[in-house]
């Protein structure tokens, strides 16, 4: 059975009609915010008084022609094409250089020099508004634009462009609006749509424009006031994920390995990754080392392996064999040492080593973690019945080892009989040293232009002044966070750290201290482990102590060499007060400010400059406290903005008076449609306007009579058929014809050219310009 | 669909401005936010503030053919409405069978005038009603809609398609059904001769002027002058009309209106009877204006009475009419079957046969 079939009449409208003023500044919002986001670039800059203004005359341009005139409409867009096609054969040479310097900035190459890309800043806005016009009033289709913006905005962070606001704020104007805009203007298709009136469209964009632009009004305040609650809330949200896929996986009782460096946040579980139980208690940090980096591949550390640098000692040295291994002799080397020296001193002054069992939570012993100063213990020493459970005894594995504090060897000073494996030990640590200047002080220089540059600035030799300099650099440029968010794609994170986010957590400090040292040429490892402190051990029963590792325990350090101590953790990690305590032997906290106070490096104060962003985490408790900070600070930042809104504003001035006459023309083209009626109450306001007749309302008898006396280009004869025609329209059976309706559209011309002759030129520019009258 | 986009939009912009602590980022989706809540509140308010209703309750249309309704919308409030969606329920008065349609636009503030354009396909006494009215925000990402209860009766009437029905001879009568006239008659002198014609197919023999047919030597056929104030008895049989489907009500209207129509050229009125709610009714017409308003008169019946007040249920003989059209499109003169239309057919029929009775 066929239905009822239901339509909307088909409707006549004129194709001038169908686009309202708003689109035009919907579009220009549209093709600003391209062009801002072009101007965010790292190291690309245009000379915005020029193409700013560019954009806009052709953005209006193509809103008049296609507006009004439809056949200028499909020329302008020819002859902008061929002006694009030429301007890009005609200086491709100049054109693929800035395209290279574009490519350059998007892919993170850091040491970007300023460089103007005007000619491409052209090109971009003549086809950012070709393609917006094009696919939002030609074609209709606003989502492709919406998507393509939005993924402008959330592609930005990822490629370490800062997003203004202003950017933003465009954007989200041109999306929202120009979707409200599209609805309300919709028809035809599938479904029944009542025809939109012009006016229609118009309205609903103004009024989705005014809802978007107090949207953003009420949002912009609220999250500079609470920007920090505000992210806090995505990190809980990220942190609840995370531990519960952690849990649920099993990952989070897993114990760290590797030596890739986090690119996101740390969210802890609180975990068991190792059980400890040391024969004594320890008096100092424990740092277990499980991972060493060798080499650094960006983000990445490749495991050290000495096994090479053996084989090179071996080689070069020309080793004897009956010394036994290299490696076997050099991990034991430091603790057989201190171990040889103790048997020469009296009972009260020799140190204890400490044996130390380390069980692993999942029970899986892939890797090891090995305290410093220590040797492995591979049988069952006396101390065993200590640790070990009679029915566990496959579990786990033994160290013993010195505290730092134990190391002072002084390897002049041995037992008789000793000095000959001193010696060997001597020549080996020679041999190492010579061996390690080489292998832990590469670093791939081209991924790090600004680390390298900023070790270039600041030369220096001694160890103590290094480790200072870059505790100074680490601790007054970056501040601790498990949060510090997630790392722009196309940047390497040690510079990131440093010079961008100016937050981190160990893994941040420690990467960066490293490449620092090896930069300064002092051979250095990233290592990660375990870090516990002597509090963390608890006494047991059977007179050993226990500790438990957590994933809360995991850390993240810098190891350098030392003379007769060999490998040996440096924390340049901040306490969580924020203080320093980095220490080795030979250099305290003392030594320390010293140096900072002889080279007048105030960690207080920010050594690198502040880049682009400006959101250091030290700023977000200014902006808590003082709501209108952030505003005033960011006047420098917005320059630009100033600087196009003002050019706007200027060639907006030039061209008012062409934008006057257009819009008289436009006026006196509705003139031309208008019925007898309206023309007669045109004629009367015009009248009025040049102050004759203005107690007359056109209804008086002698209205006639007094128009062709006050007007002497009507006469008597042609006032009377005015009044008649006008009364036809008003009251007559039936409405006056063309040709009447034609005299009277004549008259009223004649009136208002005899008018316009007596004003005075203020009265003149308003007759002609605001009320059009002719 | 959209919502469920614009909030993961919403979700990643909030995320990776949170991941890059980017304060213009959070703005965006704060602001998105905003505009979210502010779009909800919106729809309510939309749909607190309009209403739509039909200028005209009562329309006519022709069968088929487009004709032009105006639905206005009103927008009580301060801003322009979004998007505006109603739901049409269409359907005829006797069927019970109706069809649902919705019409989108958008409201300007005050008044909005939709002129919609239906095409019926069934004679009869169409109904459309405004179920609800479904109020959007500027982006549809919300809806809140309000029952109406808007009504517009469109009466829709078949083409002006006549049915040729040539021999019947009409008399001076009351306006009365006696039941003793006949179909049949012959010519009678009370007519007077307009012209003599050679014969044709289809002529009633009784019109044969045979003293000029003898004097020529071929058939010349009387024609008489049109009686002024003839008027021709159709009795539209109901039977079996409750229930039926609206197609088959839709080619008896059609039938009986060719029929009439084409009677109208013979006779100065034609007097239409049928058995409805409220007893026998009987409508004349005279010109094809008064066809219509029959025809609106006998949509107007509620054909689930008819059947109680058939004559033969109450032992009433039928009244005698010139003609009997059925609801199943059988054509009698008298108790005899003229035709059986065919309703696949019938537009073919109408527009073919030639009836001589």
């Amino acid at each position: 059975m066929r239905g009822i079939e239901v339509k909307f009449k088909a409707e006549k409208t004129r194709s001038g009609e169908r686009l309202p003023l708003v689109t035009l500044l919907l579009l220009l919002a549209g093709v600003f915010g391209i062009l801002l986001f072009l101007k965010l670039l790292r190291g690309v800059d245009y000379k915005a008084w020029i193409v700013f203004p560019a954009a806009a005359a052709l953005c209006f341009a193509l809103w008049v022609c296609y507006a009004r005139y439809r056949k200028l409409f499909f020329v302008l867009v020819t002859a902008v094409l061929l002006v694009c096609v030429w301007s890009v054969t005609a200086r491709w040479d100049a054109l693929y250089e800035q395209l290279s310097h574009i490519k350059a900035s998007l892919s993170g190459e850091a040491e970007l020099a300023t460089e103007s890309v005007t000619h491409l800043a052209l090109l971009l806005a003549a086809t950012s508004a070709l393609l917006l016009f094009a696919l939002e009033c030609v074609v209709k289709n606003h989502a492709l634009l919406y998507l393509l913006t939005s993924a402008f905005l959330l592609s930005a962070p990822l490629l370490g462009i800062h997003a203004t606001v202003e950017t933003v704020f465009l954007f989200f104007l041109f999306q929202t609006s120009f979707w409200a805009v599209q609805i309300a203007a919709r028809r035809g298709g599938r479904r029944p749509f009542a025809p939109v009136a012009f006016r229609g469209a118009s309205r609903t964009g103004v009024a989705a424009s005014l809802a978007a632009v107090l949207a953003f009004s009420v949002a912009l305040p609220v999250v500079l006031s609470f920007s920090e609650q505000i992210f806090q809330s995505v990190y809980d949200a990220e942190g609840f994920v995370f531990r519960t896929a952690s849990s649920l996986t099993g990952k989070a009782s897993e114990p760290i390995t590797g030596g890739k460096i986090s690119t996101g946040n740390n969210y802890r579980t609180g975990a068991e990754h190792l059980t400890l139980t040391a024969t004594g208690q320890p008096t100092e940090t424990l740092y277990l080392r499980g991972f060493g980096g060798g080499e650094y591949v960006g983000g990445d550390w490749i495991r050290s392996s000495d096994e090479a640098l053996f084989e090179n000692i071996r080689a070069k040295n020309a080793w004897k064999d009956e010394y036994g291994s290299i490696a076997n002799l050099y991990y034991g080397m430091y603790y057989e040492m201190r171990y040889a020296v103790d048997r020469t001193m009296p009972e009260e002054e020799k140190a204890e080593p400490i044996g130390l069992t380390i069980r692993h939570s999942n029970h899986e012993y892939d890797n090891a973690y090995v305290p410093y100063y220590s040797e492995r213990n591979r049988g069952y020493s006396i101390f065993s019945s200590l640790f070990y459970d009679p029915n566990d005894r496959a579990e786990g594995y033994q160290y013993f080892y010195f505290e730092q504090k134990d190391m002072d060897t002084d390897w002049d000073n041995i037992p008789e009989g000793f000095e000959e494996q001193r010696d060997i030990y001597r020549e080996l640590q020679a041999a190492y040293i010579a061996e390690i200047q080489g292998a832990y002080t590469r670093v791939p220089t081209e991924l790090l232009p600004r680390l390298t540059a900023l070790v270039e600035e600041n030369p220096l030799t001694d160890l103590s002044e290094i480790t200072a300099f870059i505790l100074y650099t680490l601790h007054s440029n970056a501040s601790y966070s498990l949060t510090p968010g997630w790392t722009a794609f196309n940047q390497d994170i040690a510079e990131y750290f440093l010079f961008e986010r100016k937050e981190g957590f160990c893994e941040h400090f420690a990467l960066t201290a490293t490449l620092l040292y090896r930069l300064y040429g002092i051979p250095a490892r990233y290592a990660t482990g375990y870090k516990l402190s002597p509090s963390a051990f608890e006494e047991q029963g059977n007179g050993s102590w226990q500790a438990t590792a957590t994933d809360e325990d995991a850390h993240a350090w810098v190891e350098i060499f030392l003379e007769n101590y060999g490998w040996t953790p440096v924390e340049v990690t901040p306490a969580d007060d924020g203080s320093t305590v980095a220490s080795y032997p030979g250099f305290d906290g003392v030594q320390l400010r010293g140096l900072w106070k002889e080279h007048g490096w105030d960690v207080s104060v920010p050594s690198l400059a502040e880049t682009d962003s400006a959101e250091a985490p030290g700023t977000a408790e200014t902006e808590q406290s003082d709501f209108l900070l952030p505003v005033e600070t960011d006047w420098a930042e917005h320059r630009d903005l100033l600087l196009i809104l003002l050019t706007c504003l200027g060639y907006t001035v030039l061209l008012t008076p062409l934008l006057l006459d257009y819009r008289r023309l436009r006026l006196l083209r509705k003139a031309e449609d208008m019925n007898c009626r309206a023309l007669f109450s045109r004629l009367l306001k015009t009248l009025h306007f040049c102050g004759v007749l203005t107690e007359y309302d056109g209804t008086e008898e002698d209205f006639a009579r007094v128009l062709s006396e006050a007007v002497p280009a009507v006469s008597l004869s042609d006032a009377e058929r005015l009044r008649t025609a006008v009364y036809d329209a008003a009251f007559g059976p039936t409405p006056p014809d063309a040709r009447e309706t034609e005299f009277v559209r004549v008259l009223c011309r004649r009136v208002a050219a005899e008018l316009y002759g007596g004003l005075s030129w203020r009265g003149k520019f308003v007759f002609r310009y605001i009320k059009a009258f002719g | 669909m959209k919502r469920v986009a614009f909030l993961l939009l919403m979700l990643a912009t909030w995320y990776l401005a949170g991941m890059y602590r980017s304060r213009p980022l959070m703005a965006l989706c704060a602001a998105e936010l905003t505009l979210f809540v502010l779009l909800f509140a919106l729809s309510r308010y939309f749909r607190a503030r309009l209403s739509a209703y039909f200028p005209k309750r009562s329309e006519s249309a022709e069968a088929g053919r487009e004709t032009v309704c105006r639905i206005t919308v009103e927008n009580g409030g301060r801003f322009p409405a979004g998007r505006v969606v109603l739901r049409l329920r269409l359907g005829y008065q006797n069927d019970r069978k109706s069809t649902k349609r919705r019409l989108y636009g958008s409201s300007e503030r005050g008044e909005s005038d939709w002129d919609v354009r239906f095409r019926f396909p069934y004679c009869g006494l169409a109904r459309v009603r405004i179920d609800a009215l479904r109020a959007f925000d500027y982006l549809t990402l919300f809806s809140a809609s309000k029952a109406l209860s808007e009504e517009m009766t469109v009466a829709v009437f078949p083409g002006e398609q006549t049915l040729a029905v040539n021999g019947l001879a009409f008399s001076q009568r009351e306006n009365r059904l006696d039941g003793e006239q006949t179909v049949s008659r012959s010519g009678d002198d009370q007519h007077e001769i307009r012209q003599l014609r050679e014969y044709r197919v289809g002529d009633p023999s009784r019109h044969i002027h045979w003293n000029q047919s003898a004097k020529m030597d071929e058939l010349w056929i009387r024609e008489y002058e049109k009686e002024n104030d003839a008027t021709a008895e159709v009795f539209a049989d109901l039977t079996g009309s409750a229930g039926a489907p609206q197609a088959a009500l839709s080619a008896f209207y059609t039938l009986l209106s060719a029929l009439v129509l084409g009677l109208l050229k013979e006779a100065a009125a034609v007097r239409v009877h049928w058995y409805g709610g409220q007893g026998l009714v009987s409508k004349s017409a005279h010109s094809a204006v008064e066809c219509r308003d029959m025809m609106l008169a006998l949509y107007r019946t509620d054909f689930t009475d008819a059947g109680a007040n058939r004559p033969d249920a109450q032992d009433v003989p039928l009244p005698t009419c010139d003609l009997r059209l059925t609801v199943s499109l059988a054509l009698f003169a008298g108790d005899t079957l003229v035709y059986q239309f065919s309703p696949n057919e019938l537009e073919q029929e109408i527009k073919e046969k030639v009836f001589t009775i």
